[in-house]
């Protein structure tokens, strides 16, 4: 089975950070989002490539819960984030 | 340590003040509790009106002031909805960019997306609400030619063909997605725009990473010199985000005043910068400094002494600063040429003006007496 690859955020991505979380504008994007609660962890977290597994392991274990609980939690923002190019994979 | 300003002292109008200067060395204490309901709109208007919702919404997340959890969520909200902006204008910045690198020309990223990547610790802490491009006067009209070609159109028609390239402060073109872009030739209009060496304000860039783009900007000397002539000739009462980056990027950048001062001499403003410095120092209420004990004991020479009056006094216009320009200008010939370019107007620019040739030099005639009476 290949190895998962490495997921990151787009180094074309625009972005602010304050109280209200992360905003980011993608560049395939039409307007900004606005990530908060554990998307903003997620969005630190892609800082560097990393792979889900990985990815999922470090937050269940900087959060204290269950990788399952972060797995159902991050799936759809993570998903969403590679629909508009704001991740990416590393090989991109 | 200062005490906290007591509540029943407090007015917003003194409040923004330490508001702007949030996170500097020597800035003056908050409110330490909430103001009521009142205050607060009219310190959370000021905040909008000098795009400062950041440096708000960050004094209250670092407890610096007091605040309802109503307050805190405005502010908060305020500093998402300006954030957003700044990005959409980052996004606007770098499709121009990208056009003036196809079509050669040589440009520079003035102010907001500049100022906040460069000379604040994080972006988020500068608002701002369009962008300002430099380039060589070589180069002004292929630049506005290039923008009409991706859909801009200007905002106000020039004086005469020829005069921005020649004179003038540059162009104000609203793109396609309606973003304002102000396309520079020099910082100002009027005297204080005439002087500067332009050729010198575009030589080495500092490099602003936005994305992963990497674009020209001033240099950090030019950058505080521009900053100076933002906050002391830009507006008759300074904004505010203005003087906080005078004062940003003296007390958190390790800034040369010997270089600078050198510079702003060779280009006649040195004036301009005492007087951005006094004006931040005093409207911040930062604790002394060299920069400002320097600034205090300033006095500007006959020329710039004239050439401040068009933009700080009550008379203070465009047509003012305009005519105060003359004296800018170097030679006989030249001066001919200004004065001519400034009455014979094309008739385009005259009907959105004046209406009128005769209107025009009426308009003239007050704007060199306001100018020689306050000599």
């Amino acid at each position: 089975m290949p190895a998962p690859v490495p997921l990151y955020r787009a180094p074309s991505t625009l972005w602010r950070e304050g109280r209200f979380g992360v905003v980011l504008l993608a560049p395939g994007g039409s307007e900004p989002r606005t990530l908060t609660g554990t998307g903003r962890d997620l969005w630190h977290a892609l800082a560097r490539p990393v792979s889900r597994p990985d990815l999922v392991a470090g937050l269940a274990e900087a959060f204290g819960v269950n990788p399952e609980r972060v797995e159902a939690d991050i799936s759809p923002v993570l998903a969403e984030l590679q629909r508009i190019g704001a991740v990416v994979p590393e090989e991109a | 340590m200062t005490p906290a300003a007591r509540l029943e002292t407090v007015r917003p109008e003194d409040v923004i003040g330490a508001v702007a200067a949030h996170g500097l060395p020597g800035a003056p204490p908050l409110p330490a509790e909430a103001l009521p309901d009142g205050a607060w709109r009219t310190l959370f208007d000021l905040a909008t009106r000098d795009r400062l919702t950041p440096l708000l919404a960050r004094a209250v997340a670092d407890g610096a002031i007091g605040a309802t959890a109503r307050q805190e969520a405005q502010a908060t909200a305020a500093h998402e909805q300006a954030m957003r902006l700044c990005l959409l204008l980052e996004r606007s910045l770098l499709a121009t960019s990208a056009g003036f690198e196809e079509s050669g020309i040589m440009y520079r990223v003035l102010k907001g997306p500049a100022v906040a990547h460069l000379d604040y610790p994080d972006p988020a802490l500068r608002a701002f609400g369009d962008i300002d491009v430099l380039v060589a006067s070589s180069a002004y009209d292929d630049a506005l030619a290039q923008l009409r070609a991706v859909g801009a159109e200007r905002r106000f028609s020039e004086v005469r063909p020829g005069f921005d390239r020649r004179w003038g402060k540059g162009a104000c073109v609203v793109a396609a997605d309606g973003t304002q872009i102000d396309v520079h030739r020099t910082f100002v209009a009027g005297p204080f725009g005439l002087t500067i060496d332009l050729d010198e304000l575009l030589l080495m860039p500092e490099w602003v990473e936005i994305g992963d783009e990497l674009l020209p900007a001033l240099d950090r000397e030019s950058r505080f010199i521009h900053a100076c002539f933002h906050a002391a000739l830009g507006d008759r009462v300074p904004r505010l985000v203005a003087l906080r980056d005078v004062a940003q990027i003296i007390l958190t950048h390790d800034l040369d005043r010997d270089v600078v001062m050198a510079r702003a001499r060779r280009w006649r403003a040195d004036a301009v910068i005492a007087r951005a410095v006094r004006l931040a120092w005093a409207r911040l209420r930062l604790a002394e400094h060299e920069w400002s004990r320097w600034a205090s004991a300033h006095t500007a020479d006959r020329f710039q002494t004239r050439a401040l009056r068009a933009y700080t006094s009550e008379s203070r216009s465009y047509a003012t600063q305009a005519v105060a320009g003359l004296s800018a200008v170097r030679t006989v010939p030249e001066k001919v040429a200004y004065m001519h370019a400034l009455l014979a107007a094309d008739p385009g620019h005259l009907a959105t003006r004046d209406r009128s040739y005769g209107r025009r030099i009426r308009r003239a005639a007050r704007a060199f007496g306001a100018n020689r009476s306050e000599s």
